[in-house]
C-alpha cells in the first residue's frame, strides 16, 4: 500500500471555546488518514486543547484567530500553534502542578502546562513580533496499542 | 476522535454514564447530569475516549459537593485516561474502581 505524503497544514481557528470543536476533529480526522496511535493521538489531542484554550482564556482582548500548523511524518507529529498580537507569556511563571494535594485543595488550574510539559517529547514557546507560537513534538510509536 | 459526547443520569442505578469526547466544550452538557447526583455516585467512563482538564474540573467540583455525602467513584476508564489521572494525581483524589 503506498504510503501518505508526509501531512503539512495550516488551519486557522477564531479564538471562541465553540471552536474546539472543529480543531479537535480537524486533529482526529488526519490522525486516522495517517494511522497515528491512539496513544500518540490521544496525547497530541489533550495538549492541542489545553494550548488553545489557554491562549483564548489569557488574551481576551484580542480577536484575532489563532493558527494551527499540523506536520505529521512517519516517526513525529509536530503541533504549532500561534496567537497573534499578544504580549509575551514565559512558561516559567506558571507554577509547579502540586499532584499530591488533597481533593478540598486541588484545582484543575495549570493542568494543561503541566501536561504538555509531561507528555510531550520537545515543547518550545516562542514570542517574535508580538506573536506567541507554542510547538510541541510527539514521537510516534510504531504499533498501535 | 470525533464521537459525540454525552452524559446520562440513571436515576434508578445513580451511576452517570459518559460517552465520547468530554473536551472544554462539553463542560456545560456534563454538568447538568452531574448536577443530578446527591450521594455517592458511580461515573461509568467504559464509553470515554478522551477528557481534558475542563472535564476533570468539571468532576472535580461535583466530587467536592458531594465530598461529604461519598462522592463520585470513577470506573472503566481506558488506559489513556486512566494514565492522565495518575499522572495528574487525581487517582488518590477521586476512588477509580
Amino acid at each position: 500500500m503506498r504510503r501518505p505524503e508526509p501531512a503539512t497544514q495550516t488551519s486557522e481557528f477564531p479564538r471562541v471555546l465553540s471552536a474546539l470543536s472543529e480543531l479537535l476533529d480537524l486533529l482526529g480526522e488526519v490522525f486516522e488518514q495517517y494511522n497515528v496511535d491512539n496513544r500518540s493521538a490521544f496525547w497530541v489531542t489533550l495538549a492541542a486543547e489545553e494550548v488553545f484554550t489557554n491562549m483564548i482564556r489569557h488574551n481576551r482582548s484580542s480577536d484575532n484567530r489563532i493558527s494551527m500548523d499540523l506536520d505529521i511524518t512517519e516517526t513525529r507529529i509536530s503541533v504549532r500553534l500561534t496567537d497573534y498580537g499578544v504580549p509575551p507569556f514565559d512558561p516559567a511563571t506558571v507554577p509547579e502542578v502540586d499532584t499530591t494535594l488533597s481533593a478540598e485543595q486541588r484545582t484543575p488550574g495549570g493542568l494543561g502546562v503541566f501536561i504538555v510539559r509531561s507528555k510531550m517529547d520537545d515543547v518550545t514557546y516562542s514570542h517574535q513580533n508580538g506573536n506567541l507560537s507554542v510547538s510541541f513534538t510527539k514521537y510516534r510509536k510504531l504499533a498501535d496499542d | 476522535m470525533t464521537e459525540d459526547f454525552a452524559a446520562v443520569w440513571d436515576s434508578e442505578t445513580t451511576v452517570i454514564y459518559l460517552s465520547g469526547r468530554f473536551d472544554a466544550t462539553q463542560v456545560a452538557r456534563a454538568n447538568q447530569a452531574l448536577a443530578r447526583a446527591e450521594g455517592a455516585t458511580d461515573v461509568d467512563f467504559s464509553e470515554l475516549v478522551y477528557i481534558s482538564s475542563a472535564g476533570i474540573g468539571s468532576l472535580l467540583a461535583t466530587h467536592k459537593r458531594l465530598d461529604k455525602l461519598g462522592g463520585l467513584r470513577l470506573v472503566n476508564m481506558n488506559a489513556h485516561i486512566r494514565e492522565l489521572f495518575e499522572l495528574a494525581g487525581f487517582d488518590t483524589v477521586f476512588e477509580m474502581g
